[in-house]
């Protein structure tokens, strides 16, 4: 595992990019490198001045001159207020080396340069942070006095009235690069003594404030270390110096309290007590505790006794003077100061991952939708047709309509059938089949085509069924097995001499297939039916179909069925077998290259020549009406095409201002 | 009521349904269309279920040719490896299954193009020289800007341009012709419709 850099996220070794802050990670990449943010604990790169989460400026240690060597600007942060109280809870991203700061999270750090970097003291700190607002002692030499805070002094001459409760401020002083005071200077400074009933009070301390000690010598290093200008009270003393000797077990840990004066006092503050132990009472109120914090507060367990510290999370009581609320308490919650949280606490508050609230989303809007996706797609919609539009579309539907029903009931003047010709290639071959042949009809085409393509099927069943010709259909597409099966099953020589095999899967070997195999092993018809319960399973024999055929009719509106049994019909069948295709209108380009190289015989297109198997259409016969209207429709438009084409040609701005 | 008669009025109805079109794009039209693609759908399956799987069961089953029955239960496990596509970690079974389907398709689709379509089509324009259908081809191909004259030959810019034209113009003629043979058989369609709906007129009226 590896914490990353920039949110202190712990990711994965192999991980080269944090998948929390898009951080980039790596084995060149310091935890600890970067600034941490005193407002909102967001650890910023290095160089920046202002925090990226929440804009705070970022502390800025004032360093006199010629101490730059001895803190370097990289030292990596060890000590603020942020990590001493992550090492409290253990819950929350680690931030800070857990082995630089000390145990209990109060122990200040032993680099001189580790508050260098600690940045302001947060706005919810600085209340109870008085004697760290002051303006820092400059940097003492040789031949000044050394420095005394005034506090001190006064203390001093007051004898032993006024004890301290001492807590961060050394790395705050060291942090400014001063040179450790020496000694003899410890010993100069009048120390006041401890007073006997402080000392008395010691012993109610917990165990984990350490054992208590008799008040320590001005001149004994623990204090040096410390803090250069302070002795330490030995009950402090005892807390703090407590790591080096046993460990004493984490706050918070079962059955360890968390002292209330710690909780408090903050990791900055020096603060003057009435006396030690100072009342939590007599603690500047912490009211502007981050949120993120209070989050992270411990639960004091039911029965136990509450940690009386009202200032630290206990909102300041409101009382309404005006209005409908005047005389209620707390109606309306406090609101601190600092109410937008960002960095490691913000990530605490569990929110849905995008993807699933993309997801909510998509089915919210698919709910609120309901059955309006039956009136259809209005935002791809083009422009609104105006009302000259509209009446257009009206008059020209009217136009075809009228003109399709007077030519399907009405002989007009103008429309001789007698130019239409049959296609007599395509019944010539149909005629030349033997008495008693067998003829294969494909039939690939779905009801969409029934009305061009049907004629073909029914014309040539009877025409082939009269002369005793043997027809099995077969079809590429389960429509075309539909198709054939409904004229097919009404034929009343079904089995006799028509047989229907059904839909034949996988196009490109499909025919080859059926081709190739005799009709014996064939599963059955298109109903399952066994093929040799039929009496025209003797007829067919045991040969490969493709032996057994005389003519091959495709009756199609698909090239690519079309395109299918040319393809694989013409190697397998004799030379002598012929080919012929039925199409529609729309596949007339398609099969006249076929038709050129002879793979086709013959070939008849479209519903005119489907009205012409049985002959010229008599007139006043349905075929002649039909040839009529379809005459009519074509004649219609071209006029009307040719009518636009005039339009557009002498009013080209319609068309081109229009954007239709 | 007979059968027949409810299937004339239920056709006269989705007819009409579908015409409603030429008025707008209306939900009975959508509705007729959404019926139409789940019949469609439903008629598809129950095909394939009878007329494909159950009859190549039986016939795996009961094979008279015992060579046969190694091929009938290779179909069937190859069929049965698609499905495996549906499973992540069991892809790659599925792929097994499409490769064969796919590469015997395409391998006999090519197969049969080239021996069904193109040799014939070369050996039937071999004897009359550059066929007509070649010329104009590359004409259409010149047409669509696969070529421009270099400018050393610029000389020629006029002559490339011509042909362009030419190109241009049979690249018109067969669209034309698309489209003569899509609307001979739109009004063959339309035709049959109108008849169909005078019929059932007469026919529900009568």
């Amino acid at each position: 595992m590896q914490i990353c850099p920039m949110c202190g996220a712990s990711q994965p070794t192999a991980v080269e990019r944090c998948d929390q802050c898009g951080a980039a990670l790596g084995p060149g990449m310091d935890p600890e490198a970067g600034r941490l943010c005193a407002v909102c604990g967001y650890r910023n790169p290095p160089e920046v001045v202002f925090c990226e989460q929440c804009g705070a400026r970022l502390g800025v240690a004032e360093t006199p001159p010629g101490a730059s060597e001895a803190t370097p600007p990289s030292e990596p942060i060890t000590a603020d207020w942020v990590s001493a109280l992550e090492d409290l809870f253990r819950e929350m991203p680690s931030e800070a080396a857990p082995a630089e700061a000390a145990p209990g999270g109060l122990g200040p750090p032993e680099e001189p340069g580790g508050a260098e970097e600690a940045g302001e003291i947060p706005e919810g700190l600085r209340g109870i942070a008085g004697p760290s607002e002051s303006p820092r002692p400059p940097a003492p030499e040789e031949e000044t006095e050394p420095f005394i805070f005034p506090w001190a002094e006064e203390a001093a001459g007051e004898g032993h009235e006024a004890p301290f409760i001492f807590s961060e401020a050394a790395p705050e002083a060291a942090g400014t690069g001063e040179t450790p005071l020496p000694a003899p200077f410890l010993e100069e400074i009048p120390w006041p003594e401890f007073p006997p009933e402080a000392a008395a009070d010691v012993a109610a301390f917990p165990e984990a404030w350490g054992p208590p000690e008799a008040p320590a010598s001005p001149a004994e290093p623990a204090a040096a270390e410390i803090g250069p200008f302070l002795e330490l009270p030995p009950e402090i003393e005892g807390v703090l110096t407590a790591p080096e000797e046993a460990p004493p077990e984490p706050w918070g840990a079962e059955g360890v309290p968390l002292p209330p004066e710690a909780e408090m006092a903050g990791p900055f503050v020096l603060e003057e007590a009435p006396s030690p132990p100072a009342a939590p009472a007599e603690v500047p109120p912490f009211t502007e505790m981050p949120e993120w914090l209070q989050a992270l507060q411990p639960v004091p367990e039911e029965g136990a006794e509450t940690l009386e510290a009202p200032g630290l999370w206990a909102a300041p009581t409101v009382e309404e003077t005006r209005g409908p609320l005047a005389g209620l308490v707390d109606v309306i919650p406090f609101v601190p100061a600092l109410v937008a949280v960002h960095g490691p606490g913000a990530r605490l508050h569990a929110e849905p991952a995008p993807e699933r609230q993309a997801r909510a989303q998509a089915w919210k809007s698919l709910l609120d939708q309901g059955l309006a996706f039956m009136a259809g797609e209005r935002v791809a919609r083009a422009a609104p047709l105006g009302l000259k539009a509209m009446a257009e579309r009206w008059l020209l539907t009217a136009l075809i309509l009228g003109v399709l029903v007077l030519a399907l009931y009405w002989p007009l003047p103008l429309f001789q059938p007698t130019g239409f010709a049959a296609p007599a290639a395509f019944l010539q071959a149909l005629d030349q089949v033997p008495d008693g042949g067998v003829v294969l009809v494909a039939v690939d085409y779905g009801p969409d085509r029934a009305a061009e393509l049907e004629g073909y099927l029914q014309g040539a069943l009877r025409r082939l069924s009269a002369r005793g010709v043997s027809l099995v259909a077969v079809s590429l597409s389960p429509w075309g097995a539909l198709q054939a099966a409904q004229i097919f099953e009404a034929s009343p020589d079904y089995g006799q001499r028509v047989v229907h095999l059904g839909y034949l899967p996988g196009e490109e070997v499909a025919v080859a297939r059926l081709l190739s195999t005799s009709l014996d092993r064939m599963p059955g018809d298109y109903r399952g039916r066994s093929l040799q319960a039929f009496p025209m399973a003797a007829t067919l024999g045991t040969e490969p179909l493709g032996r057994r055929v005389n003519l091959v009719l495709l009756i199609t509106g698909s090239p690519e069925a079309l395109r299918a049994w040319v393809q694989q019909s013409r190697p397998l069948l004799p030379r002598e077998v012929p080919v012929v295709a039925a199409v529609g209108a729309s596949l007339a380009p398609f099969v006249a290259p076929y038709v050129e190289s002879g793979q086709i015989q013959a070939v008849a297109v479209g519903l005119r020549d489907a009205l012409l198997l049985e002959g010229p259409a008599a007139e006043g016969s349905p075929a002649f009406f039909d040839l009529q209207a379809q005459s009519a429709l074509q004649v219609l438009t071209i006029l009307l095409i040719g009518v636009g084409l005039t339009v557009n040609l002498f009013q080209p701005s319609r068309w081109r201002g229009g954007g239709r | 009521m007979s059968l027949e008669t409810v299937g004339t009025a239920l056709g006269l109805i989705l007819t009409l349904m579908v015409f409603s079109y030429l008025i707008d794009d209306t939900p009975v039209y959508r509705l007729a269309a959404s019926l139409l693609v789940g019949l469609s759908l439903g008629y598809f399956m129950a095909v394939v279920l009878w007329n494909v799987l159950i009859p190549h069961w039986r016939e795996s089953l009961g094979a008279p040719d015992p060579a046969r029955r190694p091929w009938l239960l290779a179909e069937w496990i190859l069929g049965l490896l698609v499905l495996a596509r549906g499973l992540p970690r069991l892809g790659w079974l599925g792929d097994l299954g499409l490769a064969a389907a796919l590469g015997i398709g395409l391998g006999t689709a090519g197969v049969g193009a080239l021996l069904g379509t193109v040799v014939p089509q070369v050996q039937a324009g071999a004897g009359q020289g550059i066929s007509l259908a070649l010329a104009a081809t590359l004409l259409a191909l010149l047409a669509a800007q696969f070529y421009a004259p270099p400018a050393r030959i610029r000389f020629l810019a006029p002559a490339v341009q011509g042909l362009q034209a030419l190109g241009r113009g049979i690249w018109a003629f067969a669209l034309g012709a698309l489209f003569g043979g899509a609307l001979i058989t739109a009004i063959s369609l339309l035709i049959g419709r109108a008849e169909f709906l005078i019929q059932a007129f007469n026919r529900l009226g009568g």
